[in-house]
């Protein structure tokens, strides 16, 4: 028994909404630029949605006065356009939970009041500080929405919502809940960028997933959410598709480098396909984790040819559009997948140019319409050795 | 969901309780010189081999990963099918370094440890890599709710047959300026002392002779509007065709805050007197994920069938057969837990 995908949310750089971003997808926009909204010494490229925290709280209908992290008012979009579009009533009766995931928590907010507290003691707005931890813009969206039931968070670094969405269907199997809203968000901030910037894999230019002139990632904001409900629950409402398999794996290779031969990633993506009862011929298109670190996409690309041998599906990494939206990239990354079941397209890495000489693997580039999807894969990998892959099919599989 | 049996346990904590035999038995007071209680620290080389490794490692990565390896070791099975982590503010120190660093030297030429180290999974990924263990590996970090989605987690994994036994931890540490704000925030102005502690616990979806417990269930609420912590308890305990009169001793994870312990002083108001009642905050502080020092205690009541004088001072106890643990952080996240002896 799999549970079904019934609504989808996503903001990112590309768009506010699903609409927007599936319009940049297949036009192959990239919403890749300069930084804007706050300063910073370092001169990366990042995919920066261009709505200050103001504009977002016009946009939801908050009171302008009131301070809110920029992780919950961005989750706050995508969990409403979620729920809205699975036409999930809060007051329905049914049991419904939050299952967030973010990397940073408030730090947008927490990093201004260290700052201002390290110049002198009792400094910094305490408005600013009590969002750091990162159970606070689960709970502020769960206000906004309506939800009482269920409320809590991952945080597995760059895996944190597809963990979320493997945490839903579980417990929608266990009944402990009717529906569940999960997915993950995360803001840009100059703790996330110096992080990166330090360990040397921010790239100066657009980042070039899979080419092997690739020389890093560029960092994302955004949040990407999605529905999912037991098949009782659903009524007359058509699902998207089928949450059909997961599998969550530890590398247990190094804080943050991915084994070379891809072991972890290989167990994540065959346990769940094993989980789907599927076969790896049966996957039609992977939206691969592809960051653009030498590191990374060596090691999943070796994972790939190890799992599916010379009959490699279609792959891309849609991080040349959004950027890594590290903690939220699963969920976003989840609702690409749906997209592509639903709309039978397959997304593009446009800008590659040359394979890996030592894998030799080549993503789509040109968006691929009416492409037979029923299968997608979904990877998402973090720090720590933690792996994690999804599997979403049609309602025919 | 199938029965959970609680195969090992380990607490570093403000009292004497990593390492030893005893439980509870010699009360460590609080410093007077400090604002809260600071956990005890083993001897780390005892723990963790590696001399670089240990050196690089802060507060709460030693606490907590001393904590798993002894967990784990003394069970059945030393590496586990999957290791579930719970923190409120994780790698707080480091994050703070980080922080700093980014301030003084201008963002130019930063030390990426503390960077890398501030990651909210960064425990149950050095438990993991220590362990050589390639199983599911999870984090939580939902303030009052972390440990109890943790429990929820492994209590799934065991039930489905994913796993036959669950390493689950809390971890938590103080920082100064983590004092500093909760401070001016008015955390301890009502009389609750700030705390911190790992505690680790082998889940096994088998009893052994050893075993310390059996976990019957954890449910995690937020009260609606006009609903009571006593609704919600006596819902919870007649889905399990239980009623108050079942329960041998009920444990409040009540902070010490008059404002903020209502809750628990209706619901010792609404039980009978004849059900005993007893309190752990005041032996470990309080935290994010102080309630898993609460199941720590009720491991070990459970197991030794002794009540410690520190957490129970007026009265007897005639068995201690089945024991229920509610527990509330900021009176936002509230949870209950519901053990038995085995």
């Amino acid at each position: 028994m799999s549970s079904y995908v019934t609504g989808i949310g996503v903001i990112s750089a590309i768009g506010k909404n699903v609409k927007e971003n599936l319009e940049a997808l297949l036009a192959k926009r990239t919403g890749i630029s300069c930084l804007t909204l706050f300063e910073s010494t370092h001169d990366v490229p990042v995919g920066e949605l261009k709505l200050s925290n103001e504009q977002l709280q016009q946009m939801l209908g908050l009171p302008i006065t009131k301070t809110y992290s920029r992780t919950a008012l961005l989750g706050m979009v995508a969990v409403k356009e979620a729920l809205t579009d699975a036409g999930i009533k809060t007051n329905s009766g049914l049991r419904i939970g939050l299952i967030s995931s973010t990397s940073a928590g408030g730090m947008d907010l927490s990093e201004n009041f260290y700052k201002e507290m390290l110049a002198k003691p009792n400094g910094g707005r305490l408005r600013n500080v009590i969002s750091h931890d990162c159970g606070d813009s689960t709970e502020k969206i769960a206000d906004f929405v309506g939800i009482r039931d269920y409320v809590t968070t991952i945080s597995t670094a760059c895996s944190s919502s597809a963990n979320a969405i493997m945490l839903a269907d579980r417990m929608l199997k266990h009944n402990l809940l009717d529906v569940v809203v999960a997915g993950g968000i995360d803001p840009l901030c100059l703790f996330t960028i110096n992080g990166f910037s330090s360990l040397m894999i921010l790239d100066n230019e657009l980042c070039r997933p899979f080419d092997e002139t690739r020389a890093g990632l560029n960092l994302g904001e955004g949040a990407g959410f999605i529905v999912l409900q037991r098949e009782d629950t659903l009524k007359d409402k058509k699902p998207y598709c089928q949450l059909a398999g997961y599998a969550n794996e530890n590398d247990s290779y190094h804080q943050t480098a991915t084994s070379p031969d891809g072991d972890g990633p290989l167990r994540a993506m065959a346990g769940a396909l094993k989980k789907a009862g599927l076969k790896p011929e049966d996957v039609d298109y992977v939206n691969v984790h592809g960051t653009g670190t030498g590191n990374n996409d060596q090691s999943e690309g070796t994972a790939l040819k190890r799992l599916f041998g010379d009959k490699i599906p279609h792959f891309s990494s849609t991080k040349v559009y959004t950027g890594h939206i590290l903690g939220a990239a699963g969920g976003i990354e989840a609702v690409y997948s749906i997209l592509s079941i639903t709309h039978d397209v397959v997304f593009s890495t446009y800008n590659f140019k040359n394979p890996m000489t030592d894998i030799m693997l080549t993503p789509v580039v040109d968006t691929i319409h009416n492409a037979g999807v029923n299968v997608v894969m979904s990877n998402s990998f973090g720090f720590g050795g933690n792996v994690s892959s999804l599997v979403f099919s049609s309602l025919k599989k | 969901m199938k029965s959970c049996y609680i195969e090992n346990i380990s607490s570093i904590s403000p009292q004497n309780t990593f390492g030893t035999e005893e439980f509870l038995d010699n009360i460590v007071e609080r410093n007077p010189e400090m604002p809260y209680l600071s956990a005890i620290e083993p001897d780390y080389k005892l723990y963790i081999l590696n001399a670089g490794l240990r050196r690089r490692m802060s507060h709460v990565i030693k606490m907590g990963v001393a904590a798993a390896l002894e967990c784990a070791k003394g069970s059945s099975v030393e590496n586990p099918d999957a290791i579930i982590t719970a923190t409120g503010l994780g790698c707080l120190a480091d994050t703070e370094k980080f922080l700093n660093s980014i301030v003084v030297n201008h963002e130019q030429l930063l030390n990426p440890t503390a960077f890398i180290q501030s990651t909210f999974n960064t425990i149950g990924a050095q438990i993991a890599l220590i362990l050589q263990n390639k199983g599911y590996n999870f984090t939580y970090v939902h303030r009052g709710f972390s440990f109890e989605t943790a429990l929820i987690d492994a209590m799934m994994q065991l039930t489905d047959d994913e796993a036959t036994r669950v390493l689950v931890g809390a971890i938590d540490e103080i920082t100064p300026s983590e004092y500093e704000v909760t401070k001016r925030l008015g955390f301890w102005r009502n009389g609750a002392v700030m705390g911190e502690g790992a505690q680790f616990f082998m889940l096994s979806s088998e009893k052994t002779e050893s075993s310390y417990a059996e976990l019957i269930d954890v449910h995690q609420f937020q009260l609606k509007d006009n609903e009571k912590a006593d609704d919600r308890i006596n819902s919870f305990l007649d889905k399990h065709s239980l009623t108050m009169k079942d329960v041998d001793l009920v444990v409040l994870g009540n902070s010490g805050d008059k404002l903020l312990d209502v809750p628990f002083q209706n619901f010792k108001s609404e039980i009978s007197s004849n059900t005993p009642t007893a309190e752990f905050k005041h032996l470990c502080g309080e935290y994010h994920t102080a309630a898993s020092f609460g199941v720590w205690c009720i491991a070990n009541i459970l197991k030794r069938q002794k009540l410690p004088f520190a957490m129970h001072p007026n009265g007897k106890v005639d068995k201690l057969e089945r024991v229920l643990l509610y527990n509330s952080y900021q009176n936002v996240n509230h949870s209950i837990y519901l053990l038995e002896a085995i």
